[in-house]
């Protein structure tokens, strides 16, 4: 004990130096994944889950609790959602019907069958405050590769960018980092969204590049395209991602508009991987 | 030996807190950073080596679970609680008001070390846009914290398992 306590400064710049170099090897692959790593992350990943698990359950009494003022608030407004969802979906039926009939006389294979899809449990996020990033307990193992999108019920996630044997880390929307190309489902102009940095009240994402002369508006649904194409992964079109909240010009050429998405981020439990 | 073992679950089960738990809440769009502060009042309550090891094994398993880079937490984590291990032996410790005021300090030394590692290795940040939330959110947050995790870490010391052993 008495030789680490001498030694103990060169001990923490040897140390110091060791990082560095690793930092250096793992910004050179964009990626964090090795043996070591998987190891060490397949060991504490059990714990965690059950923590998280726990985590989830309290947080959902305390919304129980501090939810029941506004039940009655809310319960009017769905039904008045329910009425006008309810003649949707004769229209709906209409066009769909119109659709396949149409389909058939032009002999068009229907695009939208065969997606497959992997459930998986949040177990924790992760990246401090610089990154939004969460890690589901889904790796390599159960078929995941770099790239692929991953869903819940209410909509688009993010993007799984590290695969380990047993767990992977998804990039979520709000992230800055993350570039998913979207478009304006009801008028068709293609963005790219991104999530938005600087929001002290809620986390928002955008899309930005839409044309000067847009006619999107504020409550206009986001959903996802297929307008890049990848061999190795399937990327599904017509995910909804959000809903347009504001538009504003950035710079003279394009539009931005600000988007609430649809998916509670802070009530994540389990989610979808689209696999091919 | 059993030093070590009691130390390196304590780490574990505050890193798994902090990932799945801690770093779920956050207001105004920071949230703290437990490990840190933990690694804080360690530091200013143990002496050196125990420190070192326990900011060198924390940080390499957050290190695990960063994205993008591997060595980043294990570099701050280790350089704070040597520092922090050579002050403290020059300083009273019995005021609340030293561990707050540390970690205070620290988080901003983190954030500045964070930002320029991220600059280096080319993951670009708008920084003007986290300024608010992580220069003054996060320390703040994390002092305040480190008032109750500091008594916390006191009553961990003082366990037996925890006693130096007398050499004549």
């Amino acid at each position: 004990m008495d030789f680490l306590k001498n030694k103990l400064l060169t001990i923490v710049l040897v140390l110091c130096l060791a990082f560095t170099i690793f930092v250096g090897i793992t910004a050179n692959k964009k990626d964090n994944t090795g043996i070591i790593q998987g190891a060490i992350t397949s060991t504490i990943t059990p714990v965690q889950k059950y923590i998280y698990i726990a985590g989830q359950r309290i947080n959902n009494m305390v919304y129980y609790i501090s939810s029941i003022t506004s039940l009655r608030k809310e319960n009017l407004r769905l039904n008045l959602e329910i009425q006008s969802l309810n003649k949707k979906l004769i229209e709906y039926e209409r066009y769909k019907r119109e659709n396949e009939e149409l389909m058939s006389l032009l002999n068009l294979k229907n695009t939208h069958q065969n997606t497959k899809f992997t459930s998986a449990n949040v177990i924790g996020k992760v990246g401090e405050n610089w990154f939004d990033i969460i890690i589901i307990d889904v790796g390599e193992d159960d078929g995941i590769k770099k790239g692929q999108y991953v869903l819940a019920s209410q909509g688009l996630v993010g993007q799984v960018i590290e695969v380990n044997k047993n767990t992977s880390k998804v990039l979520t929307i709000l992230d800055e980092k993350s570039n998913i190309p979207g478009k304006v489902s009801s008028t068709g102009e293609d963005g790219m969204v991104v999530g938005e940095g600087n929001s002290l009240k809620e986390k928002m994402c955008k899309i930005d590049y839409l044309p000067l002369e847009t006619k999107a508006k504020p409550g206009d649904l986001i959903v996802t395209s297929n307008i890049i194409n990848n061999e190795d992964i399937l990327i599904p079109s017509d995910i909804q991602i959000g809903t347009i909240i504001k538009i504003e010009e950035e710079s003279n050429l394009m539009n931005t508009a600000y988007i609430k998405p649809s998916v509670d981020f802070s009530k994540l439990q389990k989610v979808m991987v689209v696999i091919k | 030996m059993k030093k070590y073992t009691y130390i390196i679950f304590i780490s574990l089960l505050i890193i798994a807190l902090q990932q799945a738990l801690i770093s779920q809440i956050n207001f105004f769009g920071a949230a703290v950073d437990i490990v840190f502060v933990f690694i804080i009042s360690f530091a200013l309550l143990r002496n050196e080596i125990e420190s070192v090891f326990f900011a060198l094994f924390c940080g390499v398993i957050r290190d695990c679970f960063f994205p993008f880079l591997f060595g980043i937490n294990s570099i701050v984590y280790v350089v704070s609680a040597y520092i922090l291990s050579q002050v403290q032996k020059r300083i009273f410790k019995d005021s609340l008001i030293i561990p707050a005021f540390f970690t205070f300090i620290f988080t901003i030394l983190k954030i500045v070390f964070y930002f320029s590692y991220f600059y280096i290795a080319s993951i670009k940040f708008e920084f003007r846009h986290h300024v608010f939330q992580l220069l003054i959110l996060e320390p703040l947050y994390n002092s305040i914290v480190s008032l109750f995790l500091y008594g916390f870490t006191k009553n961990i010391c003082l366990k037996d398992i925890m006693s130096d052993e007398w050499k004549f």
